[in-house]
């Protein structure tokens, strides 16, 4: 299901979208009552409808010939979701192949893994430090292996994590960490290109 | 975010409910005679509010893009406008010519944009904190989460109004 406040971008698309579907329906009930009320189940139903079909998701671009990059290439900015106790050298490793002989910034987000009931009861506290620990391990390491890398604590959970850091953090790429059921949830849901983190 | 939606929902289907049944189940005239409702006003009003929206979203594209001015002047104008959408409000009220207490027709029409201003007043006091921190630098285009959480409730803020508009002043 789409959710149209999901940024301010959707809500104000759908604020548009309220709007044409008003003047739709008060156009139709000057002209006929029984119209109107016609155009109000038609426009109601169509929002409705769209609101349940959200866009598929772009055919993957076909893979892009390897090897050397040129030296002007934008730098890349990749996001890393985490889990707490991901091995540094692991991380490292799994993120040299995207970006040999490139520019990158790596933002760093470890989820603090929290139940909803311990979220809402403000529980949450010690898991944060012990994530933002790890972000900031994870972080350190990359810049050991010469990448401009910060670690931040994210979300409850990994996809909602990757979310909130892509709101702020205009990733090129997100690498994720988890099973294909993760994998495959955060490529329909996330706008940016999703690669598991080995 | 669903269950603040889920929340809303209920919250204004409640009160519609109750319009819709007052109106179309009880056939109460709408508006009940000798009263009238001040079209012509709400629909400035409407105006000034989905406009507010235009600067609101401005104002986020101005710092997703680095201006900071743009997303200062943005943020300003959308409080001025929902400013002055809750107090011709007001005045509204203070000249519309029945109370609440006049029948179910004034009730429901109380309770529904009333309901309704009250989330103006919560959008006016995000939007408030929010101009102040973005006139102290607060707010980059890698940091604004803070106002586009704020962009986003006030076009839903917005999205009720045209609803409330719509089918107590004009249908």
């Amino acid at each position: 299901m789409r959710n149209p406040l999901r940024t301010e971008a959707e809500a104000f698309r759908f604020l548009i979208v309220a709007i044409a579907g008003a003047t739709i329906i008060v156009a139709c009930s000057y002209l006929n009552e029984w119209l109107g009320v016609a155009a109000a189940v038609l426009v109601i139903g169509g929002i409705l409808w769209w609101l349940w079909h959200p866009p598929t998701a772009a055919p993957p671009s076909p893979a892009q010939p390897q090897g050397p990059r040129p030296a002007q290439e934008p730098r890349r900015r990749i996001l890393l979701v985490a889990p707490p106790l991901t091995s540094s050298a692991g991380a490292v490793e799994a993120l040299r192949p995207g970006i040999a002989g490139r520019e990158a910034e790596v933002l760093v987000v470890v989820p603090t893994l929290g139940s909803p009931a311990g979220s809402s009861t403000g529980s949450v506290e010690e898991r944060r430090e012990d994530a933002l620990r790890t972000a900031e391990a994870l972080a350190s390491a990359l810049r050991a292996a010469g990448l401009e890398a910060r670690g931040a604590a994210g979300g409850d959970e990994p996809l909602l994590a990757a979310e909130n850091a892509l709101r702020e953090f205009r990733a090129d790429e997100v690498v994720l960490a988890g099973d294909e059921q993760l994998l495959a949830a955060a490529r329909e849901r996330l706008a940016v290109p999703v690669s598991p983190l080995l | 975010m669903f269950l603040f939606i889920g929340s809303e929902i209920m919250l204004f289907g409640a009160f519609f409910t109750a319009y819709f049944f007052i109106r179309v189940v009880n056939g109460v005239p709408w508006p009940t005679p000798p009263y009238h409702l001040p079209v012509y006003v709400a629909f400035i009003n409407t105006c000034i509010l989905v406009t507010s929206s235009f600067t609101m979203h401005w104002a986020l594209q101005s710092v997703k893009r680095g201006n900071v001015w743009g997303l200062r002047a943005g943020l300003l104008l959308t409080f001025l406008m929902g400013l002055t959408f809750l107090i011709t409000q007001a005045r509204e009220y203070s000249r519309v010519g029945f109370a609440p207490q006049n029948g179910a027709f004034a009730t429901i029409f109380y309770c529904l944009t009333g309901l309704h201003g009250a989330h103006v007043f919560v959008g006016l006091s995000i939007l408030l904190f929010m101009t102040i921190r973005a006139f102290r630098g607060h707010f980059s285009p890698e940091h604004h989460h803070g106002v586009e959480i704020a962009g986003i409730y006030w076009h839903f803020v917005d999205v009720m109004w045209i609803v409330v508009f719509t089918t107590v002043y004009v249908l």
